[in-house]
């Protein structure tokens, strides 16, 4: 198991991986139209829609999986905590199984939407031209199919009592030490 | 099954869900797709899971999101708001409890350039709590400011539960930043007051502390927090000058940041690449949840639960003051349990056309309601800014120490909250102002 894991990861790092470069061609994109419009009165053709749809769309879903892999999802541990190790394990089986099935569902009706988009071609007409769409709508299956994977990974490993081999990307903080939990 | 019975039903579904543990994005897109199933068909309830997530995301104002984060996240990362903890205490130490007062200016400075409270707390608690412990102030002061002042990084903006709430409720998030402005300020004088009196009062509480700066060291310092001063004005004087758009200020200043910490000489890979990948997981997981909001309004619309819900509350007959009241009791016991993105993104489907109803501005009520969630990070039993002041501080004071600490700032917030309900104009004056 332990090398599929492992595979998994490597995709969430390439996938956060781009989404990050997409954050940055955000902030680049903004800057330049900015600039542009009030230096040169020459704003941009379609920033809104490359910035939405291409970039917000990609940053929201890819890093899903990292975001999972990393247990970083928001979640409300108060009452749990209180239970017994036994109960507490069981839940966090129950949680990764529901977790893995709903995202899966997700991934693959956005799939097919993404499908139905690239059958029809689907673009947008803007000030410059038609700017092709269809590639955007990739994207979710691609996120939400990763983080139903990792899940369904810890469901097993679990289970099973497995080492899951998900080797999470770790954040360094300036200000905080590394044992503090989950912030 | 009448409505109301089918709303508590799943409402219930969905706090059992989510008490649980699943995931609070998951719970609420399970739920939904539940109810719309069985209230509807499964074409409706699974046609809606393939466009809503795509239409959510697809959003030129929710893209100010990963833009003010990452600028937040480069200013921390980079460390460039050091320099303000230390101009402050330059400044402030000869007055009583002139340290802790020198940390809630440390924090609303902070504020400005992020929008998060957690992050104020962590960066403003590592520098200023090890120094207020040195000159023998209680742990309790020491901790208990910088958690509660950590709250007004939400409150002055920018603001990311400001941009959502403004999202989800269709109100102008450039007039939400600007009423948080007033209440963050209001915050921030009121906590300064209380520091002052209770350091009167119990002078033990913060031994005077003899820092002598001569007028050019006062001036240095000052002069020390000039990155953060040239990020904040060049964003904020593009925000509300109306010449930007809340992304074009978040990418300026994301880049301002940038350039501004290359400059200042802490800008490398590591540190951009923690700030982006911070970006990432704190959006992603943001927008997962925002996602299933979105879908339980269409569930709640949809089969009509959601306005059966506010006029059964609204068949009391209570005042609009009472029901107020009302809510601001829910969020006060929701903020104990949940942060505040999950409390916010979970309760606003049913809360929003309740305000509508009783006539309150939904401007307003995102600033109260911003306020309301930030009191919920410092009060016991989930309280993530004592909790990060915890790590920072390590063995230097319990948490129990730091929740006795902020005890009082809770008490100040709670009537800043009264004086809000009493007199909306004071959050309403500017952002109106500047609507006109």
């Amino acid at each position: 198991m332990k090398p599929i894991g492992k595979m998994i990861s490597w995709f969430n790092v390439g996938a956060s991986g781009i989404a990050g470069i997409l954050v940055l061609f955000l902030v680049a994109h903004v800057s330049l139209d900015v600039v542009m419009r009030f230096l040169f009165e020459q704003p941009l053709n379609a920033t809104i829609l490359y910035v939405s749809a291409f970039y917000m769309v990609a940053i929201s879903f890819l890093p899903l999986g990292l975001v999972e892999e990393k247990n970083s999802h928001i979640a409300v541990e108060l009452l749990v905590e209180r239970f017994p190790g036994r109960v507490q394990k069981l839940l966090l089986i129950c949680a990764a199984l529901i977790t893995a099935v709903v995202t899966a569902a997700v991934a693959v009706r956005t799939g097919q939407e993404a499908l139905a988009k690239y059958a029809t071609g689907a673009y947008s007409i803007e000030a410059g031209g038609k700017v092709i769409t269809w590639p955007t709508y990739f994207v979710l299956p691609v996120g939400f199919g990763l983080m139903s994977l990792v899940s369904a990974l810890k469901f097993v490993a679990l289970a099973t009592g497995k080492d899951s081999g998900l080797n999470s990307l770790n954040i360094e903080d300036p200000y905080l030490p590394k044992d503090t939990p989950n912030v | 099954m009448s409505e109301l019975q089918i709303a508590g039903l799943f409402i219930g579904a969905l706090f059992f869900l989510i008490l649980m543990r699943i995931p609070i994005g998951v719970s609420l897109i399970a739920v939904s797709f539940g109810g719309l199933w069985s209230m509807f068909n499964w074409n409706i309830a699974w046609g809606s899971l393939g466009i809503v997530p795509y239409n959510f995301a697809n959003s030129w104002v929710l893209s100010s999101i990963p833009a003010f984060l990452l600028m937040g996240f480069i200013c921390y990362h980079t460390r460039l708001t050091q320099g303000l903890f230390s101009a402050a205490q330059v400044w402030l130490s000869g007055l009583p409890g002139g340290l802790a007062i020198a940390s809630v200016f440390g924090c609303a400075g902070f504020a400005a350039v992020t929008g998060s409270s957690v992050a104020c707390s962590a960066a403003m608690g590592k520098i200023a709590v090890p120094e207020m412990m040195r000159h023998r102030y209680s742990a309790e002061l020491a901790t208990g400011t910088v958690a509660a002042a950590g709250t007004i990084g939400a409150l002055i903006p920018p603001s990311i539960l400001m941009i959502l709430y403004g999202i989800i409720s269709r109100q102008s998030v450039s007039q939400l930043f600007l009423g948080g402005l007033v209440v963050g300020l209001i915050t921030l004088i009121a906590y300064i007051l209380l520091i002052l009196v209770r350091v009167k009062l119990t002078p033990e509480l913060a031994p005077p502390v003899d820092i002598k700066a001569t007028r050019s060291e006062k001036i240095r310092a000052l002069g020390q927090t000039w990155p953060v001063l040239l990020i904040v004005i060049g964003v904020f004087a593009g925000l509300f000058g109306g010449a930007f758009t809340p992304t074009e200020a978040g990418a300026i200043g994301a880049m301002l940041s940038a350039l501004v910490a290359a400059l200042y000489g802490t800008l490398n890979f590591r540190a951009l690449r923690m700030a982006i990948v911070e970006t990432l997981t704190t959006t992603a997981s943001l927008l997962i949840i925002a996602v299933g909001a979105s879908l339980l309004t269409r569930f709640l619309a949809l089969s009509g639960i959601g306005d059966a819900l506010s006029s059964s509350i609204l068949a009391f007959g209570m005042s609009p003051v009472l029901i107020m009241v009302g809510v601001v009791l829910v969020y006060l016991l929701l903020g104990m349990m949940l942060e505040p993105v999950g409390a916010m993104l979970l309760t606003l489907p049913i809360v929003l056309p309740l305000v509508d109803e009783t006539g309150y501005s939904l401007l307003w009520f995102g600033v109260v309601l911003v306020k309301l969630l930030e009191i919920g990070m410092i009060t016991p039993p989930m309280g993530m800014n004592v909790f990060v002041i915890k790590g920072v501080v390590g063995n230097m004071a319990s948490l129990t120490t730091i929740f006795r600490g902020v005890f009082w700032f809770v008490v100040v917030d709670l009537l800043i909250i009264a004086l809000l309900i009493a007199f909306p104009e004071i959050v309403l004056f500017l952002p109106n102002l500047y609507g006109m």
